[in-house]
């Protein structure tokens, strides 16, 4: 028999364990609470988004021609950018395969592609020097070199500011992107670049990506010069 | 889920479990901290020094002992030269000539056969009812005696522990030991509350004489200075009664160097290992209840720190390698590795970022709380950001290599018996 004092209160030990317990899973209660509140505030970022693109497609059928000074005035990149940053985020937070998270990926890939489409009609009618670039990839698991091919391309978009580009999630299933990848008639082998309508297959360096921009801009001579410098 | 994370959560639920329960053990016994009333009778206390080549601190400690504020004739100082081969007897007897006549200083000098045997002559040298170990590289506040002495008056009480302070941190590393000695005071009385407390310092701990009468002499059987941790153990077996006198201060010096410390600690932690697989009883729930579940604390608590640096270490390793990648993949273009968008950097407020800045408010309430319980005036801010960055890693490295020597240790026993 233990020592009277030195006796276990069992009672009380089940009574710290659910306090434990208690304080153990608020945490994972706040940790959800902030993770809603990022949810709240991509989708007023893509609310925002939405309402941008929407008045710029009212703006150009409205008017007979298209407004190329109005084209150059709003840039909607970096909004789609920043919308496509937090995305990454929650979507480490959330899991891939969350189904509020594709939710978001499906709606920013809609708006991507109505973004580009925009910008290739507005790029014929005004002569501008802007490149597409059209990125296919996927999750780790198929895709290895996928999350070098995306740093070197935010590397890029920050370096040449004459180009746009738009991400794809190669399995996310979205008609339009579907589509997309008929268009070009694309097979799985990723990472998929695709520059000025030509498909590259598999991963892109900083040098082979310069080279390519470098001969495809060859006939545009500011993006040729930025690209030298 | 990577394993490391599982383990990571694990790890805070045990150690919420852990705190939780020491607070709601002191907010039962806040009113039971400190033993009130002013001491009446002054029974016979004999305090054994053991020193080995201390002539450096030996005199501030015999200082200290005779300035206590205890009727001198009821103060016994044996100081036993366990062999020094320094000038520690020479000063000793010095000391012994200058000191007041009144002064009752015994001094006794033998071959070097380690800490244990010399607390052991003095203890046979005595006929004291009390008596209790000082280091000789420690010295004793004032009314640290009498604090102490309170508590026999419980006649159940078999043995008092007392709190053990750094005398100065002016390094970093005495800065995350000053904090750690700090926080230990108030566990340790919790622990005493529970009956629970498993150690008596060496620094000074006082016991009753007749228990060494029952319960044997000291003894150190790994040599490795655990004979404070062993006698302990022995009381709890028994289930003899440590009570803790958190008001009661010893000062000692902290070791200065990383070496110096990581060398301390692993003889600590290998005794204590060693010394628990000799006391496996004090394991048992049934006989040993509260002693029983601190003990297995203990015992997780070893992983800890490993587990958490590990996922430190995961983290810092993971970011290091994505980092130079990003490099390697821009051709060594600094400009965009630095860019960082404001606007979009957000913390990432995962269940162990804030269950683990949870345990970081909790530990500076429990910080608070030891500061006041101790007295203690020094301040402490830059000591306890240092603890907080650093003490983590420190720990995990001395119970990884107390847990190493060990198993070592084990598996050549084993050799040995095999052969």
């Amino acid at each position: 028999m233990p020592d009277k004092e030195k006796k276990l209160d069992w009672k009380k030990h089940i009574l710290i364990f659910f306090i434990t317990l208690l304080i153990f899973g608020s945490g994972f209660f706040l940790s959800n609470f902030f993770f809603e509140k990022r949810i709240v505030q991509i989708r007023d970022l893509q609310q925002d988004l939405t309402i941008d693109i929407l008045s710029l497609e009212t703006q150009f059928s409205l008017l007979t021609q298209i407004p190329c000074e109005k084209l150059k005035e709003v840039d909607l990149t970096q909004q789609l950018s920043d919308v496509s940053q937090k995305l990454t985020s929650i979507g480490h937070g959330l899991g891939q395969k969350n189904p509020d998270f594709l939710r978001f990926k499906k709606y920013y890939s809609i708006l991507e592609i109505r973004y580009w489409l925009l910008l290739e009609k507005a790029a014929k009618e005004c002569d501008s020097d802007l490149v597409s670039i059209i990125y296919f990839y996927a999750d780790e698991k198929e895709c290895l070199e996928c999350e070098n091919q995306s740093y070197v391309l935010s590397y890029f978009r920050e370096k040449y500011p004459f180009l746009r580009i738009y991400s794809f999630d190669y399995d996310l299933s979205l008609s339009v992107v579907q589509a997309l990848k008929s268009i070009y008639s694309l097979k799985k082998d990723l990472p998929i670049t695709i520059i000025n309508d030509k498909v590259y297959y598999g991963f892109k360096g900083k040098n082979a990506l310069e080279e390519i921009l470098l001969k495809l801009t060859a006939t545009t001579t500011a993006a040729t010069t930025k690209i030298k410098k | 889920m990577a394993i490391i994370e599982i383990l990571t959560y694990f790890t805070i639920f045990i150690g919420l479990y852990f705190i939780i329960f020491l607070f709601t053990v002191y907010l039962e016994n806040q009113k039971k901290i400190y033993k009130g009333a002013k001491k009446k009778n002054f029974p016979l206390v004999c305090l054994i020094v053991p020193c080995w080549n201390e002539a450096k601190n030996i005199k501030k400690t015999i200082r200290s002992l005779l300035n206590l504020n205890y009727p001198k004739n009821k103060l016994e100082i044996i100081v036993v030269d366990d062999g020094s081969v320094d000038k520690t007897f020479q000063k000793v007897k010095d000391f012994q000539k200058s000191a007041a006549s009144d002064s009752n200083i015994k001094i006794f000098r033998q071959k070097h056969e380690g800490k244990y045997a010399a607390l052991n002559l003095g203890l046979e040298n005595t006929k004291a009812k009390f008596v209790g170990s000082v280091d000789a590289d420690s010295y004793l506040d004032t009314n640290a005696l009498e604090k102490v002495m309170k508590h026999f008056e419980n006649p159940k009480i078999s043995a008092v522990a007392s709190t053990v302070k750094l005398s100065e941190a002016k390094s970093i590393l005495a800065g995350i030991l000053y904090v750690e000695y700090l926080m230990a005071a108030f566990w340790r009385k919790i622990f005493s509350f529970l009956n629970g407390l498993y150690i008596t310092p060496g620094a000074f701990s006082v016991y009753r004489r007749k228990i060494f009468k029952i319960l044997g002499l000291y003894r150190d059987p790994y040599h490795l200075l655990a004979e404070d941790l062993e006698i302990a153990f022995r009381l709890q077996k028994k289930n003899f009664k440590i009570a803790y006198a958190i008001d009661a201060f010893v000062y000692t010096k902290s070791p200065i160097t990383i070496k110096s410390l990581f060398k301390q600690r692993l003889r600590w932690y290998k005794g204590f290992l060693l010394t628990l697989k000799d006391y496996l009883v004090l394991l048992n729930f049934k006989k040993h209840g509260n002693l029983s579940f601190l003990l297995y604390f203990a015992l997780v608590s070893l992983f800890i720190p490993i587990i958490l640096v590990s996922y430190n270490l995961w983290k810092i390793i993971e970011l290091t390698f994505t980092r130079i990648n990003q490099l390697v993949l821009t051709g060594f273009d600094f400009s965009h590795f630095f860019s960082i968008d404001w606007r979009l950097l957000s913390f990432n407020f995962t269940p162990i970022f804030i269950l683990g800045n949870f345990c970081l408010i909790v530990f500076l309430i429990y910080l608070y709380i030891s500061k006041k319980l101790t007295f203690d005036k020094k301040p402490l801010k830059k000591n306890a950001l240092y603890f907080i960055l650093f003490y983590v890693y420190l720990s995990a490295l001395w119970w990884l290599a107390a847990i190493f020597s060990v198993l070592k240790r084990q598996t050549l026993c084993l050799i040995k018996k095999k052969n």
